[in-house]
């Protein structure tokens, strides 16, 4: 076992046991994003580095991302379906369309992410994903998922025109390669009522690719307000990849604020 | 507030833990800069050949080799409109490469522009591919640009090296920092590239303190860079040469020789709408084009020293030796590339290799050198 390996049991030793420990307050309705919750009917969460959501009906939500619906439009839908012997199950299904971002950094100069001489297509992307959420105790949310995504390109689409940087790469590596393949667990809790924390694991694995496997693990503390109107979340992202270069592994900063309107 | 600090008590110790736990992690920074002095990488050939221990001369050669791209007409020096370069492309150019250094054979080879994981050369471990597709068992190299991700022009990673080659064992190696240009803004130069001196002490037998000088210089630098370096390298030969070592010195000096007839090669250089000696218009001349000020940067070691090529024979026929051009089309059109040492070269040995016109934008230049026993 690798230090790197070790790093992580002891994290989730850590968190696990910062949940066990903390007091029981607000249910985890609210906020849920990557569990099997909806937002609740007219509530919106407007997140300002992740998508917003709005609840369509109590079990129907709808998402899209406020900075880069002009640059990468993108809508996802959850559904929940219900709960069964504490289980509770929902489904995501998402499009995206990144052409118009693609062609934007395909240029010369500084925010050149991609080489202008390489032809971007149209090119769009259908996500579908199943989450499973658990409570192990009235503070914490234990939520399972897997997903496939599919690419469909008007053209051919270079296999130069990839943008090798954490978690870009694997969210557009299903253009090149396909089908992508995602599946992961979080794990959030409370340590009281303003007070909580995320950690979760996600893996992504690309069909017919010898790039084939990312990893990213997400671990945040979060403050949320007493009116559940804001929320914000500081922490850290490790992120594993296989990419053209070689396998990489990146530590990032993450944080995220997250505004909520309606109960 | 009581209810929230007790929780606190409980989740402090966890948290400290938990971020203590990720300062271990060691994050790569995007661009990476260098000691003053560090140890290069070494290399080892997959298979290592045999190598008689009868020399009593070896032959060196030098080559600027633009990292596999041949003379495709790259954005960055030959006006092109190309960035990133196909696998196929690459491999091929590389082919020509080793091709030609197998039928040159040098002893000891002092490569510049060798890529490492880079996007623009398909990440093909360049110094390992030359190992492994010559007769040589041993390299060394050190970075002379190493980022993670150039965020301007799809550039994306790039690791640039210098290498050394060798037949015979190289039992140290260390990379010398050269200076970064100042006539840059901040977020440029921390992304561009940092020039170095690649020395690697090779263990010939009979031979003692025999070693190998390998310079890249700063090739569009408009400020008093190249004089820095110049200055750094005459510095390390210096040291070497007190220490009663021998050195061979040689790469890519970016600088024309004493006396050359051409000092501006402005609007030769000149890409498609751009205008330079244009009076009242910055800059005045291209940069990388512009010689004069340089012009006497290698008198020192052109004293000091024994160059492959004399002053004498360059003025006889400067032609016959130049090493550069920036055009994909042209002929060579200026001297950029040398040999030095502190012993002696085989008379009349030196060889421009101006036949070479299709490997890359530099000819390699070789020379004889005699082994001191």
């Amino acid at each position: 076992m690798n230090r790197i390996q070790k790093s992580l049991l002891c994290l989730l030793g850590i968190v696990t046991f910062s949940g066990m420990v903390s007091q029981a307050s607000e249910p985890l309705q609210h906020w849920s994003d990557g569990t099997a919750w909806t937002v609740s009917k007219h509530r919106v969460e407007l997140g300002v580095l992740t998508l917003s959501r709005y609840g369509l009906t109590d079990k129907l939500e709808i998402a899209a991302h406020p900075l880069m619906v002009f640059l990468m439009p993108q809508v996802q839908i959850k559904a929940g379906w219900g709960e069964w012997s504490g289980i509770r199950l929902a489904s995501e299904h998402g499009i995206l369309y990144p052409t118009l971002f693609m062609r934007l950094v395909a240029t010369k100069g500084i925010g050149g992410l991609i080489s202008p001489e390489l032809n971007i297509p149209q090119t769009f992307a259908i996500y579908n994903r199943v989450l499973a959420s658990f409570g192990p105790s009235k503070n914490t949310l234990l939520t399972a998922h897997a997903g496939i995504a599919f690419a469909v390109n008007s053209g051919s689409l270079d296999k130069r025109a990839t943008i090798d940087l954490p978690i870009i790469y694997p969210r557009l590596a299903v253009f090149f390669n396909q089908p992508e393949f995602d599946a992961g667990i979080d794990f959030r809790g409370k340590f009281s009522k303003l007070f909580g924390w995320d950690f979760n694991v996600n893996n992504f694995i690309l069909a017919a690719s010898t790039c084939n496997y990312f990893l990213e693990n997400k671990g945040v503390l979060a403050y949320t307000s007493k009116k559940e109107k804001l929320r914000i979340e500081a922490g850290y992202k490790l992120c594993y990849g296989k990419y053209p270069s070689g396998a990489q592994w990146h530590l990032l900063p993450d944080i995220n604020l997250v505004f909520g309107i309606g109960k | 507030m009581n209810h929230l600090l007790q929780h606190f008590r409980f989740s402090a110790p966890a948290i400290v833990l938990f971020l203590l736990v990720f300062m271990v992690f060691s994050c790569e920074p995007l661009s990476t800069g260098f000691d003053d002095t560090e140890t290069a990488q070494l290399y080892q050939a997959k298979t290592i050949v045999q190598v008689p221990d009868t020399f009593t001369r070896i032959r060196v050669m030098t080559w600027n080799i633009r990292f596999g791209a041949g003379r495709l007409p790259w954005f960055g020096d030959a006006c092109g409109e190309r960035v990133i370069f196909t696998e196929e492309e690459i491999l091929g150019n590389l082919q020509a490469i080793a091709d030609k250094i197998n039928l040159e054979k040098p002893d000891v080879l002092l490569l510049q522009e060798v890529d490492l994981d880079s996007k623009r050369s398909a990440y093909i471990n360049q110094v390992q591919w030359v190992l492994d597709h010559t007769y040589f068992n041993y390299a060394a190299s050190g970075f002379q640009w190493k980022t993670q991700f150039i965020p301007s022009d799809g550039l994306g990673r790039l690791e640039e090296t210098n290498a050394t080659y060798s037949r015979w064992p190289i039992s140290s190696s260390q990379r010398i920092e050269l200076g970064l240009r100042q006539d840059q803004d901040a977020l440029t130069r921390y992304f561009y590239e940092r020039c170095c001196l690649l020395t690697a002490k090779i263990d010939i037998p009979h031979t003692e303190n025999f070693f190998v000088v390998n310079l890249h210089a700063s090739a569009f630098a408009t400020d008093d860079t190249r004089q820095r370096q110049m200055i750094r390298l005459q510095g390390e030969l210096k040291r070497i040469n007190d220490l009663g070592g021998w050195f061979v010195a040689g790469g890519d000096f970016n600088t024309i020789p004493p006396g050359s007839d051409t000092v501006d090669y402005c609007m030769v250089d000149e890409c498609p709408g751009q205008h330079f000696h244009v009076a009242g218009v910055e800059p005045f001349h291209m940069e990388g084009s512009y010689y004069d000020p340089s012009i006497h940067l290698l008198d020192t070691l052109y004293s000091l020293y024994q160059p492959a090529v004399s002053l004498e024979d360059f003025h006889n026929n400067q032609y016959k030796y130049f090493t550069h051009t920036t055009r994909p089309t042209h002929f060579w059109d200026r001297t950029l590339d040398y040999l030095f040492t502190n012993f002696h070269w085989l008379d009349h040995s030196a060889v421009t290799h101006q036949e070479a016109t299709r490997e890359s934008d530099h000819a390699p230049v070789s020379c004889y050198f005699i082994l001191p026993r």
